[in-house]
Parts: C-alpha cells; structure tokens; sequence
C-alpha cells in the first residue's frame, strides 16, 4: 500500500504543472524491431518501434476517481450513454468512490473513457503495436519459455489468474491479468492487399496467419482475437488500461 | 440469381395467401422477406444485439433438457420455439478430482439438448453472461427441464465462475447466414434470431468465435434433434441423447487448464460421453430384454471421429446425420466425424449388460465408454 502511495505521489510530482497531476509511475521503453506474431498485413512481417513511456502498472481505482473528480463529466451519473453500455463503473458506491482495493486496477471503463483519462494524463492508449512489443520485450529480457508464457494466457482467459512472472528489467507489472487492456487500435483488421481478409470476424480463421503455429503463437493470437470482438462501449469486470507518452 | 428473386416472390405470395384465408398456424410458413424451396424456409430475418437487464434462468424451453435425457413432442405439426440459452462460465468436473473453468452453454458440458420437429421455428435468445456468477443449480419456476434434470444428477459438480469472453452461437441445424446470425457478443450483450429446422437430424450447435478449437475445447457445444415431420418408421421404447467430445486438459499448479498443443496434436487427456468419463457409468441407460433403443449419438469432436458401437449389439436401423433417407441396415459400428450425428436404434437381445464404445480403443481407454443394463422392472 505505501509503496503505491510513494509511487502515486511520484508520477504526481513528475507531471506536476504540465496536465492532471496524477498518473502511474511510467517505464522508458527502448526502441527496437517487433516481429510481427499475427501477420495483420501479410506484406508486414517487422515493425520498427521508436521509444517512448509506459506506465508502469494499469491505472488504479483511485488514479480513476481522481480523473472523475476533476471532469465531472465522466462520472457514472454524468456520462453519456453512448460512451458506455450500461455498466460503467458498476460497483462503485457513489461517483467518486471506488469499490475494492483502491489500488487495484479499474475496470468497467469503456474505450472512450480510458481514451479521455489517458488523454488528460497527456498521453494516449497505448497502439496494439507498442502493447505486444512490450509483451514480447518482458519475455525476452525476463526469460521467460514460450510455454510458461503461454500457459500464463490459456490460464488467465480460463481462470482469470494473473501470471506470476514478474518484470524485473523494466519495472513494468500487470500484464497478462489482472486485466485485459484497452488499445487505441484494438480491432483486429486483417489486410490483404487492399481488400479485408475473409477469414476476420466471427466464425472466422484467423490461425493461418500467425508466424509460428505454437502455443505461444496461439496463445498471442487469442488476445487479439478476444479483444477484437469488444465494441468501443464494452465494459467488463476483467477490462482495464495503462497509457503511454510520448 | 433471377432464380432465387423468383423464389422469393413465390415465398412472399404464398404467406400472403395464408394472410388472406386467415392461417394463423405458427411453423414454417414463410413470411415477408423469406423464401421457400420445396417446403424449406430461407431468408430469415436480421439478427438483433442489445442490452438486457436479464438476471433469470439461464436456459428457457420447454424441449431443451440434460443429456442423456430427450424431451418429448407433445404438439401435433408444428410451433415456434422461444429458447433463451444463455452463454456462462461453470467449473465442472469431467473426471474424478479433474475440474477446470469451462466456457459453456447453460452451464453444463455439453450445453442442453434442444429438442424440435421438421418445420419448426426457433427464436432463438442468448446472454453473454460470461462476466457474472451464474448459479445453475438453483433454477426458478419456468426453468427448463434441462435445470431439473441436472440437479437431479449433478454429475458435473458445476460451480459459479467468472471467466469474461466474447462468445457466439453457431447451429448446425440452421441456414443462415453465418457473418449475421452467428455474429460474436461481448460481456453483456445478448443476441436473438430466428432459424427454421429445414431438415431434420442430430445436429451440433458451438460457439464460433475465434479461436473456434479454444472455445469448443473450452466447452462451448451441444446437441440440437430435428425429429422428422412424419415421425420414424419404428417405435422407439427408449430414446436417449449421446454427446461425444475430447477435452484437452493440462495440470498447472492446483487446477487444470486449456492445453493447445495437445489440442493442435489431437491428443485429448480426455474423451467423454455426455463430459464425464463416468456420466454412463454412474447413471447407466436403462431398457428391458426386447426392447428397440433409440439412440440420438453426435460427436462434437472437436478434432476427433467415433466409432460408435454397442457391445453385444447390432444396430438395426442408422439413419445417418438423423435424416430417413439416409438409412442404414445391420450396422455394427457408426463411424462419425466431428460434428456428424445418427439416429442408431438396436434391440436388446436379453437381459444384461451391455458397453457402449468408442471402438477406437484410445478413446474408449480415455473415457469414451458408458453402459446400458437390462433387466426387468424391479
């Protein structure tokens, strides 16, 4: 708790004056080459990512409560039926008051909304690229096996239970579970040429075009699939997010 | 093209005709926008996808019940089935002290059999409510049978679980336009739309969304039987519903969970009958010397064939994916693939017992065995 607290007053003094003066602490992240592992342009095989901040964990409950008490206009009672389905923030007790730990990761935030906290955080969802790079940097600076990685996933979207590896390269916590996160381009638009490929979409067969058919592959190709088939509005009990800056 | 448009009006005048001489009779008559092609119904309206403050049961129908259990018909002709079969996640039991958190329909693997006859309409109501703790055994007053024949038996052991996901409906036993009506839902969503039973069978319904093997090895399957508009040439003293299916289950620490390569290798670690091991075991499938057993068998794989066989049997009669023209006589063993059914009917020829197989013996080694006894009424 204390070191959450430290590290909440942290990120505050860090963006102090310049936008809302809460976020998470962030992590630099190197530049470097992302191997594509679903092949979105069959043309595409690597993708050059340029440096640039993370935060370090999913944005928590109470860095939540804090955007809503600054723009009344994204709490629960104020916000406009078409950023949300319904459930936003379902379970908090009153506008600002978070249910469970405070420093949990919030959840039941639609893509609009995580969009506008990280916009006044001065910075934006992170890109699918940017999120799978870093995914693919925590294995490889953790040594982390493809099948642990792997079996980390399957249990995860089966049980909901978060891995147990840590990040001890970069200080980054929290992915794979406790949440799923929200991408500012998180649908799962599978090129051909300039056409859409058919095997998209529901009912649809999109292993053919991942790299390697492994469980790790497999694995990576499961979360884009499932975080595809949200709508912008969708709120979900595992849902959260995290920004990056620039 | 010009056929289909023909087609069309055709479709659309005879349901006007039976506007004009006031045939109110619910069924296959097709309605505005629908088409028919020798009796058969297309052209079914657009699905819908909404938001519902839906917390009932989780399985609605008076025909949808727990395998191995078929409901009976008790309508002359036809109806217009209102089936809600909401999409959950359960932990269930498929072995002894082996349980993992299933995706599944209704709270059981397989999902409830949906009973229905040649000609009938189903519209058909489904939740996404893979983000909420639904508790299958404590079903209210206008609960499916399905609900009161699994706490009668709750071989499964189903617990709650919370497991969000984006899931879908595909049935095999309707035409239709897949990118529509099989459409994917997300948490909280819940999706309607309409199918008739074109023809009859015993027919596969799974969740389409990808990835398709995760989620149909995850649990997401169940039986639909089409009964034939003019009803079987026999009379059945018994009739009972058979799902094969593999699971692919690894141990991680406590639990079980999902094991792809396995999956990929068709390499199950297990392979049920009705998702147990023992569901045939315990509970045996009852009949009496002279009997004719009527068997509804559908392997719903997902990867792998049955070979379908009864110890001490010979199957008199096998229409094939349940259709009439497809009969087959003498029959020792049924070969389906993943998502094929039968209609299999054989005579007990004496008292005793008598083994239920998979006759490709890895399978029936794995689980994919059960039993029928016979013996007169106590």
């Amino acid at each position: 708790m204390s070191g959450w607290c430290k590290q909440w007053l942290w990120g505050g003094l860090l963006l102090a004056g310049t936008v809302t003066a809460l976020a998470a602490e962030s992590v630099v992240v190197p530049e470097g080459n992302f191997e594509h592992p679903v092949l979105l342009d069959r043309e595409r095989r690597t993708e050059w990512v340029a440096s640039f901040r993370v935060d370090a964990r999913p944005v928590s409950r109470e860095d939540y409560a804090a955007f809503v008490e600054a723009h009344p206009h994204w709490r629960r009672s104020a916000v406009a039926g078409l950023f949300h389905d319904g459930g936003y923030l379902r379970g908090w007790s009153s506008d600002v008051t978070p249910d469970g730990a405070p420093e949990a990761p919030v959840v039941q935030v639609s893509w609009y909304a995580a969009r506008a906290y990280c916009e006044a955080q001065g910075g934006t969802l992170p890109s699918l690229v940017q999120w799978e790079y870093l995914v693919d940097l925590i294995r490889r600076l953790n040594g982390l096996s493809d099948d642990d990685y792997a079996n980390a996933v399957f249990a995860w979207y089966g049980e909901q239970r978060p891995a147990a590896f840590e990040d001890r390269a970069l200080g980054l916590s929290g992915f794979i579970g406790p949440v799923n996160e929200w991408l500012e381009d998180y649908q799962l638009l599978l090129a051909n040429g300039d056409r859409v490929d058919f095997g998209g979409g529901s009912c649809g067969d999109t292993g053919r075009l991942i790299l390697r058919y492994d469980s790790a592959h497999y694995a990576t190709l499961l979360r884009y699939q499932m975080r595809s088939n949200h709508a912008p509005e969708t709120t979900a009990s595992n849902l959260g997010f995290r920004c990056v800056y620039p | 093209m010009k056929q289909m448009m023909k087609m069309m009006a055709l479709g659309a005048s005879v349901s006007a005709l039976a506007a004009l001489v006031g045939c109110s009779q619910a069924g296959p008559m097709a309605t505005a926008g629908e088409f028919e092609v020798e009796g058969k119904v297309y052209g079914m309206p657009k699905a819908e996808v909404f938001r519902e403050d839906y917390r009932g049961d989780a399985v609605v129908g008076d025909t949808m019940t727990a395998s191995p259990h078929l409901a009976k018909l008790d309508y002359a002709g036809n109806k217009t089935h209102q089936v809600r079969l909401d999409t959950l996640s359960q932990k269930v039991e498929v072995a002894p002290g082996v349980s993992y958190t299933a995706w599944t329909f209704g709270g059981s693997v397989p999902g409830p059999v949906l009973h229905v006859r040649e000609g009938d309409r189903v519209v058909f109501t489904m939740k996404n409510r893979s983000d909420e703790a639904v508790l299958v055994s404590e079903p209210g007053k206008g609960a499916a049978p399905f609900y009161r024949q699994m706490a009668d038996n709750p071989y499964q052991k189903p617990e709650a679980a919370i497991s969000p996901m984006p899931h879908s409906m595909d049935f095999h036993s309707g035409t239709v336009a897949a990118d529509d009506k099989w459409r994917s839902i997300s948490p909280g969503e819940t999706i309607q739309f309409e199918w008739v039973a074109n023809y009859p069978g015993v027919y596969m319904y799974h969740c389409g969304t990808s990835s398709v093997l995760m989620h149909t090895a995850m649990g997401q399957y169940g039986a639909v039987v089409v009964s034939p508009k003019e009803g079987y040439p026999t009379e059945a003293d018994h009739e009972y519903v058979i799902t094969q299916s593999e699971f692919y289950l690894q141990q991680v620490g406590e639990s079980y969970i999902y094991d792809h390569q396995a999956a990929m290798a068709n390499n199950p670690s297990h392979v049920t009958f009705n998702g147990h091991v023992s569901a045939l075991m315990d509970q045996p499938l009852r009949a009496k010397k002279g009997d004719r057993v009527r068997l509804y068998v559908l392997n719903a794989g997902p990867n792998g064939t049955s070979s379908f066989h009864v110890i001490g049997a010979i199957f008199d009669r096998v229409w094939y994916e349940g259709n009439l023209e497809n009969e087959w006589r003498g029959m020792q063993t049924v070969l389906l693939g993943a998502s094929n059914g039968a209609v299999m009917e054989f005579i007990v020829p004496e008292d005793g017992l008598y083994k239920l197989v998979d006759h490709e013996f890895h399978d029936a080694e794995r689980g994919a065995a059960g039993a029928l006894i016979a013996a007169p009424a106590p």
